[in-house]
């Protein structure tokens, strides 16, 4: 962990970490793109989930959403890591010992291994559930697990500024 | 009117949200979520409208699905929004930035209202018309700079 704090200080003090601390508007415009990072990210991958799970767009085929959807959910990750990434470089040692913070990317590792998993196992048999209004019992806690991660993610996220 | 919001600081119940972490952050992550919804379903019927999404679907079916949770958003959004700025209104009513945020969500509601009596009528034409379009536009660009402002209200004036 001591490796870790020691980048978090050198971040803090490159010119692009201070340059976006000093700036009064440098990093509420990275945050404002950051929130919007989070409707695409976020949007894209509740449809799917909810979907999973038979509560919404159960006529439907499962493959055509993920399809029509992922697309968006990771364009909005590569907004939200880039992002992320500079408002950290701002405020990194701050960062470290913020909890929030740190509940928000332990989050973030679950929800990546949850999608990792689902995709590796209850996914790869989708062909014979695509259409079924309800899916699997493993994909529909897969997506209960997903969408649960990912609102606790934007909480914690928020959360940030009250720790 | 900024001393009633002085005063009003000194409720009960609002002392109560002041002074309970949990409880503040709680309705701040409320608002949070809201925003998600009202700022994602509007700006969305607005891509639609400028043929930039959903193209598969008619522009009457994207905004009747989506504007009921727009409104729904809408009336947690303000009233997360007043819980929070009750706890400290004798210093958000006379914020620049506050009065900024709100005149712009005033004008972004403003084409909301006017997408939401006009989306059927224009999606009669063979086309979008071009000031549906430029209504539209003005709309993202109205809640985007919303976002910003609230924002900012942290970064220029110190307040939330």
């Amino acid at each position: 962990m001591h490796l870790l704090y020691t980048i978090a200080q050198w971040l803090e003090q490159t010119s692009v970490g201070t340059a976006i601390r000093e700036s009064l508007w440098l990093f509420p415009v990275i945050e404002t793109v950051h929130i919007f990072g989070i409707i695409l990210l976020v949007g894209g991958t509740s449809i799917l989930d909810l979907r999973l799970m038979g509560l919404t767009f159960r006529d439907e085929p499962v493959s055509k959403l993920a399809q029509q959807f992922l697309p968006w959910a990771w364009a909005g990750f590569i907004i939200q890591v880039t992002t992320g990434l500079l408002m950290f470089a701002s405020e990194a040692t701050k960062m470290y010992v913020n909890l929030a913070f740190q509940i928000k990317m332990l989050m973030i590792v679950a929800a990546g291994i949850n999608a990792v998993v689902f995709h590796s196992l209850a996914y790869q048999s989708v062909g014979k559930w695509d259409k079924d209004p309800v899916a699997p019992m493993s994909a529909r806690v897969a997506g209960l697990i997903s969408i649960l991660f990912w609102f606790g993610i934007v909480a914690a996220g928020r959360w940030i500024a009250y720790v | 009117m900024r001393d009633f919001f002085e005063g009003l600081e000194h409720a009960s119940w609002v002392m109560t949200i002041a002074e309970t972490g949990w409880l503040y952050a709680a309705i701040s992550v409320t608002h949070y979520f809201t925003l998600f919804v009202l700022v994602g379903t509007i700006v969305l019927v607005d891509l639609r409208i400028l043929g930039v999404a959903a193209r598969s679907q008619s522009v009457t079916q994207v905004a009747e699905t989506l504007f009921p949770w727009t409104w729904t958003a809408l009336a947690l959004a303000l009233l997360s929004g007043f819980l929070m700025f009750v706890t400290d209104g004798g210093d958000y009513y006379p914020d620049r930035v506050f009065r900024v945020k709100m005149t712009v969500i005033l004008l972004a509601l403003i084409t909301a209202i006017i997408v939401q009596r006009n989306f059927r009528k224009w999606d009669q034409a063979p086309a979008m018309s071009t000031g549906a379009k430029l209504v539209a536009f003005v709309s993202i660009v109205l809640w985007i700079g919303s976002i910003l402002a609230g924002v900012e209200i942290a970064a220029i004036s110190g307040l939330g």
